[in-house]
């Protein structure tokens, strides 16, 4: 159990971030574990996959606390660059995530909690056309897209985190749109 | 199709078991990586911000799992032992057809064709079959498969004499490790590291492999079923609800065994006291047997983890303050202890605001959801005993 003395006041990530204890890291694993998952699941397109992904995430922020000030006082927009860091690093430079970006699961350990329709199959299809186009895009496209488009993150901080002007992640994000809209269209 | 203009899922709620599986990997993990050896360096760039703040950008290619310095075998490695299946497990695991069972803390592996089972005090899983071997290293040694309670299953390189799993034993004094060469060349292996480096000695020769566990396959679908030793099939039932609340304990490591009683043997004979939030975000399901209690917490009607009492509050109060929930998202402070009836009839607490509960009062023990989420020294107490008499009325904490 951790002791979290004073957890009346309500803390903002960077808060919490700065004070880089035990119990301010759970606080921001309990405020952004969802989305992390959520999007872990969208660069991966697999939810076991995403469980794991998530895992090394907190785990890289938790090693990576002192080196990192966060942008706009939210650590989601950092959290979100180190998912998509580690899912097109340690985890595409095997085999097995590039196996699974060519298959469709029949099966994923989120089945034990969630309703399994009909169609999530061909989401998951859907899903997986889109991140192999994405993969094509150039890294600068590519960052800002799985930032904006797939993370949804407000372009302002996007560009933060990316450390570009507003408009240079639009204009990536424009072009991105054109070469994506082709595969779009195919998956409907 | 969403606003982004890509065919995007919708989100989903993360399952509380989910949410507290990670939660407990990556706080496990957290302290121990903080005292644990130097990891690979973070390339990080300064940039200045317009609006005067800096911000540290890392780049791709940085995503490393923590490289494990090969260091002497760990001494926390815990015993395994293995041989042939009991006839009432293979019937346990829908008669899988096995010539090897390994035995570790709170669970038992058997080994099949291609094909595993895991035994654990209330459930039952059988992989699929034909689950494709995920080479590592250099590709002589392989996993085969990670069971529901994070066993890897694997295969050594051709030849392997004998096993050794290498890391840094100071930071992992209190985690147990599974780590065992089998007959037939397989291997066993739990550590809470999310990379091992693991040598093989053939001979002469010692081959080194590192497994980065994030590379693992998560567990693989498998068949699972509930095997309650009550022998009620009814899983809300309180002796069915303790049962899965060890069997997290004894699957999970522990990874924080302090606190444990010195009479503790096993499951058998803990009881259900009282439980509170069940149709909560947060609450707590409080054991007992003879004097002694145990806590499962509950995350949206889920057990999700386990703890021996940790003392806390201040002292001279007349219960023991034994649980207090860490879950500030739930909006709640769940609170629990030992506290004898007979001497306490009723007990209440009150945080700032105004927030006021009630404590829901068992054999031996009590429990309580204080709506909001406060610090021990903010919430104030009123025992009451036999007689109306206040035993006492003051802070918490």
């Amino acid at each position: 159990m951790v002791d979290r003395p004073d957890t009346t006041i309500a803390r903002t990530d960077g808060q919490l971030w700065a004070r880089g204890d035990e119990a301010a890291f759970a606080e921001l694993y309990d405020r952004h574990a969802e989305a992390v998952w959520n999007h872990a699941y969208r660069l991966t397109a697999s939810w076991a996959t995403a469980e794991d992904l998530t895992s090394s995430t907190f785990l890289t922020a938790w090693r990576r606390r002192h080196e990192v000030t966060l942008v706009r006082d939210s650590a989601l927009p950092w959290l979100f660059q180190v998912a998509g860091n580690l899912a097109h690093g340690e985890f595409r430079r095997r085999t097995r995530f590039r196996r699974l970006l060519r298959r469709v699961p029949v099966d994923d350990a989120v089945h034990d909690h969630a309703d399994h329709v009909a169609d999530s199959l061909d989401g998951d299809r859907r899903l997986r056309a889109v991140l192999r186009a994405v993969a094509m895009l150039p890294v600068s496209e590519r960052e800002a897209v799985e930032l904006v488009l797939i993370g949804e993150l407000p372009v302002a901080e996007a560009a933060a985190v990316l450390g570009l002007a507003e408009s240079s992640v639009r204009s990536r994000i424009s072009r991105a749109r054109s070469k994506l809209r082709l595969t779009v269209e195919e998956t409907r | 199709m969403n606003d982004t203009g890509l065919p995007l899922p919708p989100r989903r709620a993360l399952p509380p078991d989910v949410r507290e599986r990670m939660r407990r990997r990556v706080l496990a993990e957290a302290p121990a990586r903080r005292r644990g050896p130097v990891v690979v360096a973070a390339a990080a760039a300064v940039v200045l911000l317009a609006g005067g703040g800096v911000v540290y950008l890392t780049r791709g290619g940085e995503s490393d799992p923590e490289v494990v310095t090969p260091a002497r075998p760990d001494p926390t490695k815990v015993a395994t032992t293995y041989g042939k299946p009991a006839d009432s497990d293979v019937a346990k695991c829908d008669g899988m057809a096995s010539t090897l069972s390994v035995t570790m803390p709170g669970r038992r592996i058997l080994l099949g064709d291609g094909r595993f089972c895991e035994i654990t005090y209330t459930r039952v899983s059988v992989s699929k079959a034909g689950v494709e071997p995920t080479p590592f290293g250099d590709g002589g040694a392989a996993v085969l498969w990670k069971s529901p309670t994070g066993v890897v299953v694997g295969r050594a390189p051709q030849g392997t004499e004998a096993m050794t799993v290498a890391s840094n034993p100071a930071s992992i004094s209190d985690v147990p490790k599974i780590a065992e060469l089998l007959p037939g060349g397989l291997f066993v292996l739990r550590t809470v590291y999310p990379a091992d480096v693991l040598s093989f000695r053939s001979g002469d020769t010692t081959t080194t492999a590192r497994l980065v566990e994030a590379d693992v396959p998560a567990p693989e679908p498998a068949a699972s079923k509930d095997v309650w030793p009550s022998g009620m099939n009814d899983p809300t039932h309180p002796d069915n609800l303790v049962a899965r609340c060890f069997d997290l304990w004894l699957t999970d490591g522990p990874p924080f065994p302090r606190g444990a009683p010195a009479s503790f043997d096993g499951p058998t004979g803990w009881q259900p006291s009282v439980l509170v939030g069940k149709a909560d975000a947060a609450g707590v399901l409080v054991v007992y047997r003879d004097s002694d209690t145990a806590y499962c917490g509950l995350r949206d009607g889920v057990l999700t983890d386990f703890h021996w009492p940790t003392a806390r509050g201040r002292s001279g109060l007349p219960f023991t303050l034994g649980f207090v929930s860490d879950a500030p998202e739930s909006g709640l402070t769940v609170l629990a202890g030992a506290v004898n009836p007979k001497a306490v009839t009723r007990l209440e607490f009150t945080g700032p605001g105004g927030a006021h509960a009630e404590a829901e009062l068992g054999v031996g023990a009590f429990a309580v959801n204080l709506p909001g989420v406060f610090g021990l020294p903010d919430i104030t107490v009123k025992a009451v005993g036999r007689g109306g008499d206040v035993l006492y009325e003051g802070p918490l904490g």
